[in-house]
């Protein structure tokens, strides 16, 4: 029988893979080949971009370090939440199902509009955030401290972002067999034991997928960062996506803009192999 | 444009400078609908208060006026910084700017720095010197300018260094600071029927200062120097190869129609500004508006005279334009921040500028120039 028919229906699938996924990068690798911008059509001119990126531009490296010290703090931060409200909500409490709900909540705001918000609770001279806190004679500089700002942006993203970590750690507790806890419970076995040696290692592969979704996600942070500081004070809460954003979409510098882009994700894709190595082998020892 | 809608009445009505903003080399290629300048506002209620005036002389032993010099404007917002002058049970400041990064902060650096930097004995441009294409951007008379900036968060509102346009408006416009300079739409805010202001601000040309940097001679000139900034205003171009160019163009001049202008004038968060020699006649304000007369006299004088000035100053229009302005953002936001000194920021957006020129071609960027500082030297 002949079954090359089969292939036809690979074709949707494998056409949809090349516009959405193959064609982009081809296009990103030529675009970052050429000086692409509001002047210059797609032309080459080889690898001047790459130069210009390694040799002369620190700002992208300042950047990208601002991103990974963010990044990691708030998934971090978001791990340790998210775990807690999880492993809350596990346990049979009263209310569960309206807590499961309420802490996915901040998840399902669209990001923009709930920064615009933040950046209103911040506002130094107008927001209620500061109009509390003069009563205690404090007037924090939300927006316009370079370590405050950062800060600003750290808690904006814990809130937005937890609950995606709370809903795939819950769904991890919820899946864990049931013999290990019996068994640690007729041993005698505190809860802090219990968590530490049961619970936690049995959570240990599920942590390790969550933690690395979490970072690709917060690595690519820019809405917060744009809506709360454009990445000031100065350059104090510039992240790489958002420094790309400004050579592409402000100063229409493409062919620059792609090449960072395209730099960033090799980069991004070396070190989350590396990240993801190393909490396996931190977290999986048998 | 099609001739016929440049020999429209209505485009006769368009000021010397918006149909310079509108054209490129004397050739107009856009249909002009707003008209925008950067321009002091201020709290006339307070700078017209004798008691006020008192309290100021006291502390300072200087008279309180509306300020003619950068300086002053900084004296005076430093003075009224951080109290309850109005009587409002809040506290007030001095002045609301566009501090934040990437919102066109750049254009508030420029209208800070045009009294210090623009020389009218020194012709050939105000950004780059025209035959060298070497930046001026870090001349001692922009370096003073932001200086002055750096100086200034000093007297902005709690977060006013991460205040875009809109924050800007909302702050003057609702009463917040003593100050403002920029577009129209912080002061038409402020006479809305809506704000607790109302009829308590005025305007005045942009403060100037009392020296100018000539970059010929290389030294300051102790001269008081004030030079307005024409921020340029909204244009509309039609496509030329548009099958319904006509209609559009109807539709672009029904849209800046007499009435629908002076209604969009009425708005401040609209973003229509006066483009129109009629629009400088008071009784627009007056009659339809309820502007103080006064206030609306001042207004319309304001505006008006900034057409009348030989010592104009038009935004950067050249090839690569978005590249440095950003530039300037970037560097100037650094200083703001304390990350840089005025001249360390200033060196960099040079360097920036340097290297954005040499991207760009020179012969590209200078050819381009050449349009934008025929208009400042009023050649064209």
């Amino acid at each position: 029988m002949n079954f090359k028919h089969k292939y036809v229906f690979l074709f949707p699938g494998l056409f949809v893979l090349i516009g959405i996924l193959i064609f982009p990068i081809i296009f990103v690798v030529r675009l970052s080949l050429s000086g692409w911008n509001s002047y210059n059509g797609l032309n080459f001119i080889g690898l001047e971009n790459y130069i210009r990126l390694f040799t002369d531009d620190p700002r992208f490296w300042q950047s990208f370090f601002r991103l990974s010290f963010l990044s990691v703090t708030t998934v971090i931060l978001q791990y340790v939440i998210g775990f807690a409200l999880a492993h809350m909500v596990w346990k049979d409490i009263k209310f569960q199902r309206f807590f499961r709900v309420l802490f996915l909540i901040p998840m399902m705001t669209t990001p923009v509009i709930m920064t615009v918000i933040w950046r209103t609770f911040f506002h130094e001279s107008l927001g209620p955030v500061n109009d509390i806190l003069s009563n205690f004679g404090m007037s924090p500089k939300w927006l316009t401290d370079p370590t405050l700002a950062k800060i600003t942006v750290i808690i904006v993203e814990v809130w937005q972002w937890t609950p995606f970590m709370f809903l795939l750690l819950l769904a991890g507790l919820l899946s864990l067999p049931k013999e290990p806890f019996l068994a640690a419970a007729i041993d005698g076995a505190s809860p802090i034991r219990k968590f530490i040696y049961v619970t936690f290692p049995l959570m240990a592969p599920i942590s390790i997928g969550a933690i690395i979704i979490r970072l690709i996600e917060a690595s690519k942070i820019m809405d917060t960062v744009y809506v709360l500081t454009s990445g000031g004070p100065g350059t104090s809460t510039e992240t790489s996506s958002f420094y790309i954003f400004i050579k592409g979409l402000r100063e229409f510098q493409m062919g620059y803009a792609a090449s960072m882009s395209f730099t960033y994700l090799i980069i991004m894709i070396i070190s989350l192999t590396f990240i993801a190595k190393g909490l396996t082998k931190l977290l999986l020892k048998d | 444009m099609p001739a016929k809608y440049i020999k429209t009445k209505e485009m006769k009505d368009v000021t010397k400078s918006h149909v310079g903003v509108s054209s490129w080399d004397g050739t107009m290629y856009q249909y002009p609908v707003d008209g925008d300048r950067h321009y002091l506002k201020y709290r006339k209620d307070v700078i017209d208060n004798p008691e006020m005036q008192k309290k100021y002389k006291e502390a300072t032993g200087k008279e309180l006026k509306v300020p003619t010099t950068w300086k002053e404007y900084g004296e005076m917002a430093k003075f009224f910084n951080g109290w309850d002058w109005d009587g409002d049970g809040e506290k007030e400041y001095g002045s609301a700017e566009v501090m934040k990064k990437d919102d066109l902060m750049f254009a508030a650096f420029f209208s800070r720095s045009v009294a210090y930097a623009k020389n009218p004995r020194t012709p050939g441009g105000f950004f780059f010197d025209l035959e060298t294409m070497k930046p001026n951007i870090n001349n001692p008379g922009f370096v003073e300018a932001l200086g002055d900036w750096v100086e200034a968060t000093k007297y902005v509102p709690p977060g006013g260094i991460n205040f875009g346009l809109g924050d800007e408006i909302g702050s003057f416009g609702g009463g917040q600071t003593l100050f403002s300079f920029s577009w129209d739409d912080a002061f038409i805010a402020a006479m809305q029927d809506d704000s607790p202001i109302k009829n308590k601000v005025g305007t005045a040309p942009l403060p100037g200062a009392d020296k100018v940097w000539n970059r010929v001679s290389g030294k300051w000139e102790n001269k008081y120097n004030q030079a307005p900034y024409i921020v340029w205003g909204w244009a509309v171009g039609v496509a030329k190869k548009s099958k319904v160019q006509e209609m559009a163009f109807d539709y672009l001049c029904f849209f800046s129609n007499g009435a629908n202008h002076q209604a969009d004038l009425a708005i401040g968060n609209f973003g229509v500004n006066p483009f129109k020699n009629s629009d400088f006649d008071p009784n627009l304000y007056i009659d339809t508006m309820g502007w103080d007369p006064e206030i609306a006299k001042s207004y319309t004088k304001t505006l008006k005279d900034m057409e009348k000035s030989k010592n104009r100053v038009f935004p950067l229009r050249v090839r690569g334009v978005f590249e440095f302005t950003s530039a300037v953002a970037t560097g100037t936001s650094k200083a703001l921040a304390g990350q840089l000194t005025p001249q360390e920021a200033l060196d960099e957006v040079a360097k920036e500028w340097e290297a954005i020129v040499s991207r760009v071609g020179k012969k590209n960027v200078q050819e381009d120039y050449a349009v934008g500082v025929k208009m400042e030297d009023n050649k064209l």
